[in-house]
């Protein structure tokens, strides 16, 4: 259809030429003289040109042609105006860039379909509890509730799996290094749909307790350390202290929910872990099965699993299915959404403002517009022209972006490593398409109406007049720019609770002294350390000599420390008023004797543990003060006692709260939690070895030496006393502290400088409108100067417009955000969604800031000449 | 030359000069002027050709590809760009000759018996 034309405009004129040499031949044979014939030739032939025009336009795509002209004129216009360009296209670079950025983590976190063939049929089995309202998906199961699915389950292939990863040791060529084990029951990459690379993946009879110790790699480990080994297969390596059988490789695009260097059997059992709700459950209705007949079944088998919970009658409780996506992406989805809607906000703030930008230069524009017209342009030519500028500047503005979101990107990255997963990120197809989009959607945004706008001039009033805007047209910048403050305001206000919550965490007392301080963990999930004795031996062997290293305070071991993941458990108190069999949740900590003096965690009341507190002696506790004000409001708690799992512990002391991060609770992000310590040398063998699959004990040294050396001496005792022995990582405690806060940090700074970028915006808004308005009103102003006005008199007429709509905006904004803080509720601590002290500060900001941007455009009246203006009359 | 009045000549309808194009080339190859004189003559100069309008009209043509065309020399030795009818533009003539017969015959019957003036 828009076949390339083979014909040139040459080769058509020369025919014309031809024809004229013809037609005049033909009048001198019929007796005209040289002369008549070629004029009339000429006269039958009539206007070449027109002839000419015809042809070319016919032979193209006209629109296309009309379009490069278009283009071409807008970037002589841009060039033109190169500071109007400059701020448009930094604008919409920088949102456009910020957005895509965002947009690419989103995609990769929550919307692109996990790795999995049919991905939408995954399913993870969990409870929904109600209770008051309050709604819950609960992911965890009991090895009870994964046999009654295993056995029952006909309609579903499913599989048992731990979540997450555990460190442990692995040594190869007498080398050994911390590395990341994932366990999975036997049918775990089944279900998933992916079946290993080479080998196979774990059988019913491996995947039990006592089975044969296997492992599947996975395929960047397989590289790292075998390199590629196509014999790897059968094979056996340390792992965990013990020989393991190469199985299997995973395929190199597989990934599980956690960065595994590779798996284990699960081996669930109805002792040990399986006891509580430990396990995750995968499952896949089987061929021809549709998710609703497999989600009534697992609510029939659940009534079994719930009705052995004894849940208290209120409680609403039902097993059922949920995508495995939306289970995997619970904790990230709400704070990458809020992030989401903040950079959505930020670029309709930069689009009204390039819309107020297009609109100010357009109402300069009227006389060239109106001149256009008057001399035959349309006005669909005008409304093109107008769109094809802000097109061209938003593609500038595009590709520029790119380069934004890709350093937003890094920054991201970098910002979440370790701290909050944002998954595997990156620039690539999709994100063009995306940006692409997001550049036309932004054009057609800020463009369409300075394009209507500009083509409606009227075309007397423009040529005759001195150019004076429409009311119409500031009526309508106006109400941009209020609105511009008003989004500037919400976000200013999320970004302002997102800060106090991270300034409330920070300033949390953290209940023993952090400085000086170095943590190194290790993993004890290893079979040369199955038992109590030979965990202590350990314990006792290294912190002595690490005791005995010059500018060294204090050395102790502990399974948790202040601001990392606790272990939790129940204890039952046995005697006095508050004797009950009710069981008390609360975290539990096996320490060594010198624990509280290296942290300095202050004792309060009793004894600390002493070197005699041994496996013969009695057995006894410490708890914390939060443990004392939950569980202990009758009587005293000194010298009573906990029943805890097979012992009867005494308490034989009472420290000050360290904040700690529980997985029970509504502790926050950290918090203080209730805590029982236990004697290292008092623990029992099972709990070691159970506490040890999911946590990584640590060394805690207090010296006074430059941390690099005391990190090498450390690592120099580690090594003498088991040189298969691999520190995980040594971390100080502020180190620890930004761990756990990790996820609040990345959305208080997003959110911050989102808001900032916002508040900018919208300033440059307010004074580009009030600056134009002030050039506009020179003339007004300068008569009334003239007429005996005061300069101060005119200057509050011209600021005062920008103040009132700048209130305006705060007002709305302040509204919107009242009313819509409460999707942030959750994600708060120690601030409240409507903090009168956030509301307050932001809007009182925003109304000084924007009385400045007001201001500073009006006091350029003081340079005004009322002689100057008059003359000009 | 002009062997009749301005008056009566009477100009092309549109569409026809397509048609009248396409006829002329059946005899063979010939370039822009002579289709035009070719027109004239054969119509008794009764049809006038706009020379304007004939160009654009070739060019047409051969983009739908019922006329080709090559650059040859006249008769008279002068360059020119000679048409010569192609197989499509043979069925379109043939096509377009009957539906014209038709419409000159409806035409006809309509407007009835010719009235002679005095």
């Amino acid at each position: 259809m828009f076949r390339r034309r083979q014909r040139t405009d040459t080769d058509f004129s020369e025919e014309l030429r031809a024809h004229l040499e013809l037609e005049a031949d033909r009048l001198r044979e019929q007796g005209f003289s040289d002369e008549d014939a070629r004029a009339m030739a000429h006269c039958n032939l009539g206007n070449i040109m027109n002839i000419e025009e015809r042809f070319y336009e016919a032979g193209r795509w006209m629109w296309l042609d009309q379009l490069l002209q278009d283009i071409r004129y807008a970037l002589r216009m841009l060039r033109r105006s190169p500071s109007f360009s400059a701020i448009v296209i930094l604008t919409l670079a920088l949102c456009i860039g910020a957005n895509t950025a965002i947009f690419s983590v989103i995609d990769a976190t929550l919307l692109r379909p996990l790795p999995y063939p049919e991905p939408g049929r995954l399913a993870e089995i969990v409870i929904h509890f109600r209770y008051h309202g309050e709604e819950a998906d609960q992911r965890y199961q009991t090895n009870a509730t994964w046999e009654l699915v295993r056995d029952h389950a006909t309609d579903l292939d499913s599989a048992a799996y731990s979540s997450g990863t555990a460190g442990v040791n692995f040594a190869a060529d007498g080398r050994a290094q911390y590395i990341q084990q994932q366990r999975v029951a036997a049918g775990f990459f089944r279900v998933l749909g992916v079946p290993p690379m080479l080998g196979r993946e774990f059988t019913r009879d491996e995947d039990r307790p006592g089975g044969p110790a296997v492992v599947v790699l996975s395929h960047h480990f397989w590289r790292r350390v075998f390199h590629e080994d196509p014999a790897i297969v059968g094979r056996k390596v340390i792992l965990r202290g013990e020989p393991f059988t190469v199985v299997g490789v995973m395929p190199e695009y597989f990934r599980s929910d956690a960065p595994a260097d590779l798996w284990t059997p699960l081996r669930p059992s109805n002792t040990g872990e399986g006891v509580s709700a430990n396990y995750d459950i995968i499952a896949r209705p089987k061929r021809g099965v549709t998710w609703a007949q497999a989600d009534s079944q697992i609510e029939a088998i659940g009534a079994r699993a719930i009705e052995q919970m004894h849940i208290s009658k209120d409680v609403f409780a039902r097993m059922r299915l949920e995508t495995l996506q939306r289970i995997e992406t619970q904790n990230t989805r709400l704070p990458l959404l809020i992030v989401w809607a903040a950079v959505g906000l930020v670029l309709l703030i930069g689009c009204a403002n390039v819309t107020s930008l297009l609109l100010a230069k357009g109402s300069t524009r009227a006389r060239e517009i109106a001149t256009r017209l008057a001399i035959g342009g349309g006005r669909h030519a005008v409304t093109r022209q107008f769109l094809v500028e802000s097109l061209v500047l938003a593609v500038i503005g595009g590709v520029a972006g790119l380069a934004v979101a890709y350093a937003d990107l890094r920054v991201l990255q970098a910002m979440a490593a370790n701290t909050f997963p944002i998954g595997d990120v990156r620039l690539d197809a999709r994100m063009l398409a995306a940006t692409g989009c997001l550049a036309i959607a932004c054009s057609l945004l800020a463009g369409i109406f300075p394009a209507v706008e500009a083509s409606g001039v009227d075309i007397r009033a423009a040529l005759t007049a001195r150019g004076v805007a429409s009311t119409r047209k500031r009526w309508t910048r106006r109400l941009l720019v209020s609105g511009e403050v008003a989004v500037a305001v919400v976000l200013l206000v999320a970004a302002g609770l997102f800060v106090r919550t991270l300034a409330h965490l920070y300033q949390l007392r953290p209940g023993f002294d952090p400085t000086n301080v170095i943590a190194a963990s290790f993993s004890l999930q290893d079979a040369r350390y199955d038992t109590a004795q030979k965990v202590n031996q350990l314990l006792d062997s290294s912190l002595a000599r690490m005791q005995a290293l010059p500018g060294v305070d204090s050395a102790a071991a502990g399974l948790s420390l202040p601001y990392q993941l606790d272990a939790d458990d129940f204890v039952r108190r046995v005697d006095g008023h508050e004797a009950s069999d009710q069981q008390i949740i609360t975290d539990v900590n096996y320490v060594t004797p010198d624990y509280f003096r290296t942290l300095r965690i202050p004792l309060v009341r009793g004894r600390d543990f002493r070197p005699s507190d041994g496996p013969k002696s009695a057995s006894v506790a410490i708890v914390n003060s939060a443990f004392v004000r939950r569980y202990f409001s009758k009587q005293e708690s000194l010298g009573s006692h906990l029943a805890w799992r097979d012992s009867k512990v005494e308490i034989v002391g009472i420290v000050d709260d360290v904040q700690e991060t529980a997985q029970w609770g509504d502790f926050g992000p950290i918090g203080t939690v209730p805590m029982v310590y236990i004697p290292a040398a008092q623990t029992a063998d099972d709990y070691f070895k159970l506490i040890h699959t999911w946590l990584s004990p640590n060394w805690i040294v207090r010296s006074n030496v430059r941390s690099e050396t005391i990190t090498r001496t450390i690592q120099q005792v580690a090594s003498t006393v088991d040189p298969l022995l691999p520190i995980a990582n040594f971390r100080t405690m502020n180190e620890l502290r930004s761990l756990s806060l990790g996820q609040q940090r990345f959305q208080a700074t997003v959110l911050a400088t989102l808001s900032g970028l916002a508040l900018l915006l919208a300033v440059v808004g307010l004074y580009g409108l009030m600056s134009q308005s002030v050039v506009e009103r020179t003339r007004e102003l300068g008569i009334r100067l003239a007429l005996g006005s005061s300069v101060l008199r005119a200057i509050r007429d011209a600021a005062l417009p920008g103040l009132t709509l700048a209130l305006a905006g705060v007002a709305v904004g302040c509204a919107i955000a009242a009313l819509s803080v409460r999707v942030l509720q959750h994600l708060l601590w120690g601030v409240t969604a409507t903090d009168p002290l956030t509301f307050t500060s932001v809007a009182l900001g925003l109304v000084l800031v924007a009385g400045c941007a007001s201001l500073i455009p009006a006091l350029r009246i003081t340079r005004l000449n009322p002689a100057d203006t008059l003359r000009d009359e | 030359m002009v062997t009749r009045e301005e008056k009566d000549r009477i100009a092309l309808l549109q569409g026809t000069l397509d048609l009248l194009i396409l006829r002329t080339l059946l005899f063979g190859p010939q370039h822009g002027q002579g289709i035009a004189r070719a027109i004239q003559e054969q119509s008794d100069d009764v049809l006038l050709v706009d020379h304007g309008a004939l160009y654009p009209a070739l060019q047409r043509l051969e983009t739908k590809e019922w006329i080709s065309a090559k650059w040859g020399t006249s008769s008279n030795n002068r360059k020119a760009r000679f048409y010569s009818l192609t197989k499509g533009g043979r069925k379109q003539l043939a096509h377009e000759t009957s539906r014209w017969r038709k419409l000159a015959a409806a035409i006809g019957r309509v407007l009835g018996p010719e009235i002679i003036e005095g």
